[in-house]
């Protein structure tokens, strides 16, 4: 078993406002091991975002540990460290890219770790050319579209070679067409190797992931592989949480055709679903 | 009836910092630090340029700086354009209340207080000219060099002043950031005033006495774009920090500039040019 | 029908920054035209000039050529009286709790109605009305702190303010945007209720197909500045083809019909409702099955 990546044990953390202590996040533990595709969902207010920023120190726990590839998020010593394995991009597209030319901005990380500008360029081209954006890197980003921006966000972080890439609902403001682009890039770093953590309420984003986390005020009430979890869409229901169309329309198909099976959750799969049984009757003739 | 035309809530469209025209001409390519120097020269030698003659030779100069740069002449226009009204009033005033200081030259009129001569003819003249040329001259600057290579420019004019504690590199992140955020804020602004025209708000009616009033006109606008300010530099700081960003500590630079022997010559260039504006006897 | 449009565009073109090198075409010619009661979706690629069209339908921006004409009120002519017409279209932008800038929910929604120099108990019984048909308790929240609200509550919040203008026209530019699953079908059923009930013509644009689907009667496609294609979400969803070529997509059920029809099944691509599709693919199973 290979070594986890991130490990949270017993988290619990707290907001004080006004002398009052507002509880977030209540015994939270789960890890997350090299090259998984965690995705987390809940409500706003479920605390999924507090605890995706505890992933990468920007948060500390009140109690409990966060350990990132050996190092406690609480020593502030190995922060750089911690950082630089765990990169992170935000909802908002024009609230991280710090400078005025697309170029620059991928450098920002590397000139915080002193990288030496021979290399620079080099991992400059890496990350710009992992997210189809090569072409782009001499344009201010005011000329990007929200899609373009969050791909100069995850550029930013690549360059910086991180193990994991935690996305704070960073698809959140974009359109389908700028949404499906972040998708197309985050599974094609996942299929090269990287973690990634995505906190997200598309389900259809969940649909894609190895593995589903599902929050509810400040505590995991479900963990597990995609299939399983939609397959439980009345308690879903109940949390007023999306089930992806190709599930429901499956689960609808299974009603009243009970071969079919109910549990995809792939527009594919369902797709390959009709092809299988529509051939299978054809060879029984 | 108000004035309630379509256009007056677009305002970035008319912001022209920060719009980098790329046609990678030889003035694109100048060393930013030996451009930046180049053209601070420059602008200094025409502020201080009193003749008709080093003047004409000013504006001849500024206008075929966009040759050489291959950007159309009529962004340098268009930057003029607003600055109409400004020059007339200046030139109307300077006619009429700079006497005192420019009586030399013939008298060519003089009725009442109104004084005029040829000396304070040229004032106004070459006042005319001096904003023309230092528009064009700004606008060659900023449309030919990225706002990243202006802020490097000055990094490294600046650095000198590290040893007196001077933050050089923050200074320059800070004016990275806010150049980067002009624009993002004049959208914001553009939206907020037509969100709130549309609930009924009146921007810049009534009568302009009722200071009270047009003040409390803009609230509306003012603190929604202060909190959302306030809420985009909360993230922007969470996103630096994410990216490994401790404010004093050590960085590298991810670009090193090379100054080659075309930079210095334009530097020769513009001191020569401005030696001459300064000092050359122009006849006129 | 000789019924009178609400609102009727007629080959509206806008270019930003005219005769300047950074000119800008938005929209080169664009026609709608839109029935009282009607809820219309306007969908399109970012780009596509949706935004600058439903700047013109409340006069923030004026024809440069075409015309626009909402209840009879022809936005070219230059004694058009504004406020009357910013009345009766409620413009609703993107993310439009940004706007609130009142300490008090009450006070924020009561903006509007106070600008219009209404009497006291006529903003108070609109502000009342506003809140309860987006529905929040006007006893029990107009007195609250507008901070402290969350996203959801807050888009309600400026989605009253807007409403408390008593407007004909409801305009609302990607009004579930950012809001989380509970929050946006909270909100688009009461999207739903005010243009069944309170008969308010409701022009909407969006990029989430399947809420165009769900509360769309008609929809307009624009591309590039022009009409794509228009009709009813089966119409509009059967050119599958052409909304993708567009960068549009469609809702789910409709991907996955098209690719079925495509592998040689005979289903109707466009049943975009789910029951519907499902009972497409189930009708489709038992006949290969017979």
């Amino acid at each position: 078993m290979a070594q986890p990546l991130i490990q949270v044990k017993n988290l619990s953390f707290e907001y004080v406002v006004n002398q009052t202590k507002i509880g977030v996040l209540h015994d939270i533990s789960f890890e997350v091991s090299p090259g998984e595709y965690v995705v987390i969902i809940g409500h706003n207010g479920s605390g999924k975002s507090t605890l995706s920023k505890q992933l990468n120190g920007i948060l500390t726990p009140v109690s409990g540990d966060v350990i990132v590839n050996g190092w406690n998020t609480k020593e502030r010593s190995s922060i750089r460290e911690i950082r630089q394995k765990v990169g992170m991009v935000f909802q908002h597209p024009d609230n991280q890219i710090v400078a005025t030319i697309v170029e620059d901005d991928v450098a920002f990380g590397l000139e915080n770790l002193e990288i030496p500008p021979s290399e620079m360029q080099e991992r400059i081209d890496f990350a710009l050319t992992a997210v189809g954006m090569n072409e782009f890197r001499n344009r201010p980003p005011h000329y990007l579209s929200g899609g373009q921006k969050q791909r100069v966000a995850i550029a930013g972080i690549l360059a910086m070679k991180p193990d994991c890439l935690v996305l704070d609902e960073a698809t959140s403001m974009l359109d389908t067409h700028g949404r499906n682009e972040i998708l197309k890039v985050v599974r094609k770093l996942n299929d090269e190797g990287m973690a990634i953590i995505s906190v997200t309420h598309h389900m259809s984003e969940a649909a894609q992931a190895s593995r589903v986390i599902v929050i509810e005020k400040g505590r995991i009430i479900m963990d597990g592989a995609p299939h399983k979890i939609f397959q439980q869409a009345e308690q879903l229901k109940r949390l007023h949480l999306d089930v992806p169309v190709a599930s429901q329309i499956a689960r609808k198909i299974q009603a009243h055709y009970q071969d079919f099976n109910g549990t995809l959750i792939h527009n594919d799969e369902i797709i390959k679903e009709v092809v299988r049984l529509s051939q299978r009757e054809v060879t029984f003739f | 009836m108000k004035k309630i035309a379509g256009f007056e809530f677009e305002l970035t469209r008319n912001i022209t910092i920060g719009q980098y025209v790329p046609t990678g001409s030889i003035i694109h390519r100048m060393d930013p630090r030996i451009k930046l120097a180049s053209f601070t020269l420059l602008v200094i030698s025409m502020a201080v340029c009193a003749t008709y003659g080093g003047n004409l030779l000013a504006l001849v100069l500024s206008c075929l700086l966009f040759y050489v740069s291959r950007i159309p002449i009529s962004y340098g226009l268009s930057g003029v354009k607003p600055a109409i009204p400004f020059i007339l009033i200046l030139a109307i005033l300077q006619l009429l209340f700079y006497s005192e200081v420019a009586s030399g030259g013939k008298v060519l009129l003089n009725y009442g207080f109104i004084h005029i001569t040829t000396d304070s003819i040229r004032l106004v003249v070459v006042s005319a000219l001096r904003f023309v040329e230092i528009i064009f001259l700004s606008s060659v600057l900023t449309l030919s060099t990225s706002t990243t290579q202006i802020t490097h420019g000055i990094e490294s004019l600046l650095r000198p002043l590290r040893t007196v504690k001077f933050p050089v590199h923050e200074f320059a992140l800070i004016i990275t950031i806010a150049l980067r955020f002009v624009p993002t804020f004049a959208l914001e602004m553009e939206k907020m005033m037509k969100a709130q025209a549309s609930r009924g708000a009146e921007f810049g009616t009534g009568a302009w006495w009722r200071i009270v009033q047009r003040t409390k006109d803009v609230f509306p606008i003012i603190i929604p774009l202060f909190n959302v300010a306030m809420s985009r530099a909360e993230d922007l700081v969470l996103a630096m920090e994410s990216r490994c960003y401790v404010p004093g500590s050590q960085r590298s630079v991810s670009k090193k500039y090379k100054a080659y022997r075309t930079d210095y010559a334009a530097l020769i260039f513009c001191i020569v040019f401005a030696i001459v504006l300064l000092a050359f006897p122009f006849p006129y | 029908m000789t019924e009178q449009p609400i609102l009727e565009v007629k080959h509206l073109q806008h270019i930003y920054m005219k005769g300047t090198p950074l000119e800008h075409h938005a929209l080169s010619g664009v026609s709608l035209k839109i029935n009282k009661g009607e809820c219309i979706a306007v969908i399109g690629h970012t780009g596509s000039g949706k935004s600058t069209l439903i700047q013109h339908v409340n006069g923030l921006m004026r024809p440069q050529s075409g015309e626009v004409v909402v209840d009879g009120m022809n936005l070219s002519d230059p004694k058009l009286d504004i406020r009357l017409l910013r009345r009766k279209v409620g413009l609703v932008f993107q993310n439009p709790e940004d706007q609130i800038f009142e300490k008090i929910i009450g006070d924020d929604i009561a903006y509007g109605p106070f600008k219009m120099g209404l009497p006291i108990k006529e903003v108070r019984d609109r502000v009342k009305w506003a809140m309860e048909v987006v529905g929040l308790s006007f006893d029990e929240m107009k007195d609250r702190a507008t901070y402290a609200l969350s996203g959801g509550q807050k888009r309600k919040v400026a989605l009253a303010g807007v409403l408390a203008l008593r407007p004909d026209i409801l305009v609302l530019d990607e009004p579930t945007a950012g809001l989380d699953p509970r929050s946006r079908n909270e909100l688009l059923e009461k999207l739903k209720t005010l243009n069944e009930q309170e008969k308010i013509t409701i022009i909407f644009v969006s990029h989430n197909m399947e809420e165009v689907a769900y509360l769309a009667g008609r929809i307009y496609v624009l591309a590039d500045g022009r009409n794509l294609v228009e009709g009813t979400p089966e119409e509009v969803f059967g050119e599958a083809d052409t909304l993708k070529k567009h960068h549009i997509g469609a809702p789910d059920t409709v991907e996955i019909l098209g690719q079925l029809k495509a592998k040689g099944f005979a289903v109707r691509p466009n049943a975009y409702q789910l029951e519907e599709a499902a009972k497409e693919i189930i009708a489709v199973l038992r006949q290969d099955g017979r």
